[in-house]
């Protein structure tokens, strides 16, 4: 293993210095006459596709990082349950899956899976399965559930190159390609393991924005489809598609205001809207929601009016002036009154909260939407850090695209300002973001080494030009700009560099992490790793019923689902919020109170996540907080305010209210917890002395006569506790 | 009817003529597998013979682990012969006849599970656990006995009760003596019985998966797959990490880790489960003499009285370490147990993947020629009709106990290694071409 990741850091490093001059050779292919798209030589055609070969491998290898330091595992809680229903697909079939009802989640409710997912991930990822298999290749679906994102995000380059080259020239597609393959916005979701809807809904969205923009760029029927079909495999795999859904009416819109419409415009749009809202009809789970609901309604509309402005423009170059205004009068009324009957017919429904959330930030935050850290608004720190030197060069792509201002810069640009607002409205959405930013670091990069060093202009390289050239070059570069060209590069490549390093670095050190297993440094230097998660989620599948139900937060439903094979009651498909309101009122109320619940809902276990004994402060303890305003939401004798302390704060020492000493989330957390002692950070050890919250604990005397407990992992992360029953009658 | 069928056993069995002058049991009852070893002196009454009766009663067969006889550290062939009131004779077949009035000495070894039971089936945590054995206080056979001992060596000197007829019966700390008794009478039977304190890890393993996969490459793989139980006492209400941490308080009769001996050429061990990797195993050093290196595999979870857990490893060995040939003749020659110490398997299967095209071969477990065993043909890597799959199903109680080896002689030639590189050639000739063809002519 060791001898491997060596050899994968020394392949790394050699890619990274090779990517960086690279870049810095990436001239060559820029300066090709710009309006001559596709006529490249033999040497450089070789040349790009060798590039692109490498940074396919550069994509792919910079994702493994995981795998080296940790292994082959599912990350993090969605894609455990995807990982579930790959499985459940490659064995059951396509048909059987869309029937599954689930019943290892939601009890006693279940969950009926196949009309409420995004089927798309899975199937792709077990048609791969299904075809190695088939070639004799006998990959086991973990690992190709594990390689899906770093392959995907290879092929997410190569569209991303494809795409630049259709709106710009080869020099920025190559230059957004190399962006693309290791900006940190995008790896952090596509990393060895992170087996998510995002990790291939990226490629599918650039994609279908490629396959769009060549269909305006050629005005073809058979890109137009092309471009639905894309759009079908988006709908398939991420609800982000409502993002496409929107963004080309818009688009479509806005060239119709800035006198841009054209024949092509027309076919590529009415084409891809019938076939589009055909594709969306056929997913279960979106079905006609793609009609009734508003948030597609936009699509419509600008479908009618892109119809309506076609017929008009037919008309008025047929008829005579007077004819014609009579005729728009006509044609005026008859829509006023179709769409007043379509309204009064139509039941239209309003958005759903995250979509009702994103236009209107300041609105109110549905509890459960707000309480997931990556639905937080963005900080610039955050674009910093998965964007760097990005966020700086693409407002400079921008305004090279608004001096070109043909329709694919147009769009890029109209990409651009929607996703930098949705963005920094949802931390999530820097992923939609990040392809459009290489795109146009890509052009902004190639478009400045471009001006300033076309070996066209050899002689201006040069200091002192031979005599008897042209002295035209030298007149057009006033020698300010001379010397200020060798700063350009200068510039240039040190935030190319810095941008290497820091993405790499990034996508090692923070995004690689599986966060079901937990690697710190012991103070003597050596590697810790706390498998506790699994540690707990294995003695629950190998040590209880098989039907036995567990209760925790929702947070690690679909972890138990997958690792334990065990029933839980509410998951991350956080769909009913009832349900996991009456959870949370559960874990916040007293024990006999608690105890009633769980009795009414046949629960058999309790599991609850404690990081007190080693300092992990993403616990229980600290998610509390969001529980207790989950369950206030519905139900009103849950008050936030009962659970602070006496200076209002939130805390677990002495000054602890009683509420909150009381509640069982704190004594199952804390219990025994008081014959423990820990070291505190600076000073001796204490008995009870929380690391997280870096308090001695309020309560540690107390004993659980409703539960028992059941399991403790090693490092006291996972406590689970057996609801004792109440014995027989008689 | 049963009167007259007793006679006739003993009818039987006197007429043969031996006399076991002198019988020394040794009980060792110091582990969750029960070993007993019998050094018997006989002396033959009659004319001369080179068969010897023992005898095992009926309910004790389905537990026995391994039997085997000894004569001058040679071990020597048993067969059963007759089932007679509820016990099994068996005969053992000695290398030469011995003579009227000669005497031999027989060393007959034994090893049982499932014959140590938890009493009190229960305990918490912090207790130890107490087994009871039930045996026989005489040693079992058909002949008269002249005199005979039983020592049982315990697994402490915690004893809370043991039989004590017939006397004498002396307990100096872990060890009990019974006897001697002198004139034992042919098929005599008075219970033993010992109650003491055993904390040794009653490890069982349910199902035991074992996949060798012979690469003609130069590669054997091995991959073992267990189910494993603590058979001991279960362990009663709650488990509390705070209590298993602390010293001295512990639970005594539980563990966490499996010590086997793996060969010292095994490379890339690894030790998994079905959520992934187990990071908690150790490998320790070889040990030159007898060729093996310790591994410890430690468990995610300690495993408690009735807890269970699931779990595979595997390495690779240098295929010069198994494989002997001569000509288009290999001879595979591994062991045939799991190499997990004190470890009773239940039911063992065992699987050997041969090479793509590999005739039905002839297969032996220590020796003997086995036949019934599947073959199946199994797809994997650049296999056009399957690779043959010999599949050996072993419920009788596989255990390390048995050191047999699984020897395998398959036909398998030079030039049989050849397809699969033809096939790569001829795939990745397709491919190329396919490419120029249509970059040239179509292009």
């Amino acid at each position: 293993l060791c001898f491997f990741r060596c050899l994968l850091m020394i392949m790394i490093d050699i890619l990274h210095q090779g990517m960086v001059e690279m870049e810095g050779r990436f001239e060559g292919p820029a300066d090709l006459p710009r309006n001559e798209r596709g006529v490249l030589s033999r040497g450089q055609q070789v040349t790009v596709y060798l590039v692109l070969i490498l940074l396919y491998f550069l994509a792919f290898s910079v994702r493994l990082f995981s795998v080296v330091r940790y292994e082959s595992v599912i990350h993090e809680f969605d894609p455990q349950f995807n990982f579930r229903s790959t499985k459940q697909l490659s064995n059951t079939g396509m048909t059987d899956f869309m029937n599954w009802f689930d019943t290892l989640a939601w009890y006693p409710l279940g969950r009926w899976v196949g009309h409420t997912v995004y089927p798309g991930l899975m199937a792709t990822a077990s048609v791969i399965h299904y075809a190695l298999n088939l070639l004799s290749i006998h990959a086991d679906i973990r690992n190709v559930c594990v390689f899906f994102a770093p392959v995907f995000a290879g092929n997410t380059v190569i569209v991303t190159y494809l795409l630049t080259k259709e709106s710009f020239d080869t020099g920025a597609a190559i230059c957004a390609a190399a962006f693309m393959a290791i900006v940190p916005g995008y790896a952090s979701r596509s990393v060895a393991g992170s087996y998510d809807n995002e990790a291939i809904a990226i490629f599918a969205l650039v994609n279908t924005f490629y396959c769009f923009v060549k269909a305006v760029n050629l005005g073809s029927l058979r890109w137009a489809a092309i471009s639905s079909l894309a759009y079908g495999f988006m709908i398939s795999t991420w609800g982000g598609y409502i993002y496409i859904t929107n963004l080309l009416p818009v688009y479509v819109y806005g060239m119709i205001l800035l006198g841009r419409y054209s024949h092509r415009l027309y076919v590529s749009y009415s084409i891809f809207h019938v076939l589009g809202t055909l594709m969306a009809l056929q997913l279960p789970f979106i079905g006609f929601r793609t009609i009734f609901s508003a948030t597609h309604g936009l699509g419509h509309i600008v479908f009618l009016l892109l119809q309506l402005y076609g017929v008009v423009g037919f008309l008025k170059s047929h008829l005579s002036s007077t004819h014609f205004t009579a005729m728009l009068k006509g044609l005026s009324f008859a829509l006023a009154g179709a769409v007043l009957c379509l309204l009064v017919l139509a039941n239209i429904r309003g958005g759903d909260g995250r979509f009702a959330f994103l236009l209107n930030p300041g609105g109110n935050k549905i509890a459960i939407v707000a309480s997931v850290s990556e639905h937080q608004a963005a900080t610039w720190a955050n674009f910093w850090y998965d964007l760097t030197v990005l966020a700086f060069i693409a407002p400079l792509g921008m305004w090279y695209c608004m001096a070109q201002w043909t329709d694919a810069a147009i769009f890029i640009i109209l990409y651009y300002a929607t996703a930098l607002y949705f963005s920094s409205v949802m931390i999530r959405l820097i992923l939609i973001l990040s392809p459009v930013m290489c795109i146009l670091g890509g052009i902004a990069m190639s478009r400045t080494l471009h001006k300033y060093f076309i070996p066209g202009n050899q002689e201006f390289e040069q200091p002192k030009p031979p005599a008897g050239r042209e002295k035209k070059p030298a007149e057009r570069w006033p020698p300010i700009e001379q010397k200020l060209k060798y700063l350009v590069l200068l510039l240039m490549t040190v935030s190319l560099v810095f941008f290497t390093v820091h993405s790499r670095w990034v996508i090692s050190e923070v995004y690689s992490s599986p966060s079901i297993i937990i690697r710190t440094q012991a103070p003597t230097g050596e590697q810790v790793f706390y498998d506790d998660y699994r540690e707990a989620y294995y003695w629950l599948r190998q040590n209880t019923a098989s039907d036995a139900r567990i209760m925790s937060w929702w947070d690690y439903g679909y972890q138990m689902a997958t690792m334990a094979n065990r029933t839980t009651l509410v998951d991350n498909n956080t769909w009913n919020n009832t349900h996991i309101a009456t959870v949370g009122k559960c874990l916040a109320s007293d024990e006999e109170e608690c105890y009633r619940t769980m009795r009414k809902l046949d629960v058999d276990y309790v599991l609850v996540i404690f990081g007190g004994v080693i300092g992990y402060s993403s616990d229980d303890i600290g998610k509390f907080l969001w529980m207790i305003k989950i369950a206030g939401s519905v139900y009103p004798e849950i008050k936030e305010s009962d659970y602070y302390g006496n200076h209002g704060r939130y805390t677990v020492d002495s000054s602890a209210s009683p509420k909150m000493l009381n509640s069982m989330m704190y004594k199952m957390c804390y219990h025994r917890f008081g014959e423990v002692s820990t070291n505190s950070t600076n000073g001796p050890s204490e008995f009870g002395y929380d690391r997280v919250r870096r308090v001695v604990i309020g309560r540690k005397n107390f004993s659980l006569t409703r539960v028992e407990e059941a399991f403790t992992s090693s490092n006291w992360m996972v406590r689970l506790y057996r609801v004792v029953k109440e014995p027989n009658r008689g | 009817m049963r009167s007259l069928g007793l006679v006739v056993c003993c009818l039987a069995t006197a007429a043969s003529g031996w006399l076991n002058s002198n019988v020394e049991r040794k009980l060792d009852l110091s582990n969750a597998i029960v070993r007993s070893t019998t050094t018997v002196t006989a002396f033959n009454n009659e004319e001369a013979t080179d068969e010897y009766l023992f005898v095992v009663p009926e309910s004790n067969v389905t537990r026995i682990a391994k039997l085997s006889v000894k004569v001058d550290k040679q071990e020597i062939p048993i067969t059963e012969t007759s089932r007679k009131g509820g016990n099994v004779y068996y005969t053992a077949k000695l290398k030469t006849k011995i003579a009227n009035k000669a005497s031999v000495t027989l060393k007959l070894r034994r090893s049982m599970v499932n014959s140590l039971r938890p009493f009190p089936p229960v305990v918490k945590q912090g207790e130890s656990q107490f087994v009871d054995y039930n045996d026989n206080v005489y040693f079992l056979s058909p002949y008269a006995t002249g005199k005979q001992t039983t020592t049982a060596k315990l697994a402490s000197g915690t004893v809370e009760s043991y039989s004590k007829v017939p006397p004498p019966v002396i307990q100096r700390g872990d060890t009990i003596v019974f006897g001697e008794y002198k004139e034992v009478e042919p098929m005599k039977q008075g219970p033993l019985r010992v109650h003491f304190m055993n904390n040794k890890p009653f490890m069982k393993a349910v199902t035991l998966r074992r996949v060798i996969e012979v690469s003609m490459w130069g590669n054997l793989a091995v991959e073992e797959w267990y189910a494993i139980e603590n058979h001991g006492a279960k362990l009663k209400g709650t488990f509390s990490r705070l209590d298993y941490k602390r010293p001295g308080h512990s639970a005594p009769s539980s563990f966490t880790s499996l010590h086997a001996h793996l060969p010292q050429a095994a490379t890339d061990i690894y030790f998994r489960d079905d959520i992934g990797n187990i990071s908690t195993s150790t490998v320790g050093h070889a040990d030159r003499s007898s060729k093996t290196r310790e591994v410890i595999f430690t468990q995610r979870f300690p495993l408690f009285g009735g807890w269970k857990t699931r779990f595979y490893f595997g390495y690779n060995l240098p295929l010069e370490h198994a494989l002997t040939h001569n000509g288009a003749e290999n001879k595979l020659t591994v062991p045939f147990a799991s190499p997990v110490k004190d470890l009773w398997v239940d039911d063992m299967v065992v699987e050997v993947i041969l090479p793509e095209g590999v005739p039905v071969p002839e297969v032996k477990v220590g020796g003997k020629v086995i036949t019934d065993f599947d073959v199946e043909y199994r797809s994997t890597y650049l296999d056009y009709s399957g690779r043959t799959v010999i599949v050996l199903k072993d419920s009788t109680l596989a255990s390390p106990e048995r050191s047999e080896e699984l020897q395998v002689t398959f036909k398998f030639g030079t030039k049989d290694l050849l397809w699969e590189p033809i096939y790569l050639m001829v795939a990745f000739m397709t491919l190329f071409s396919s490419i120029i063809f249509f970059s040239r002519v179509l292009g």
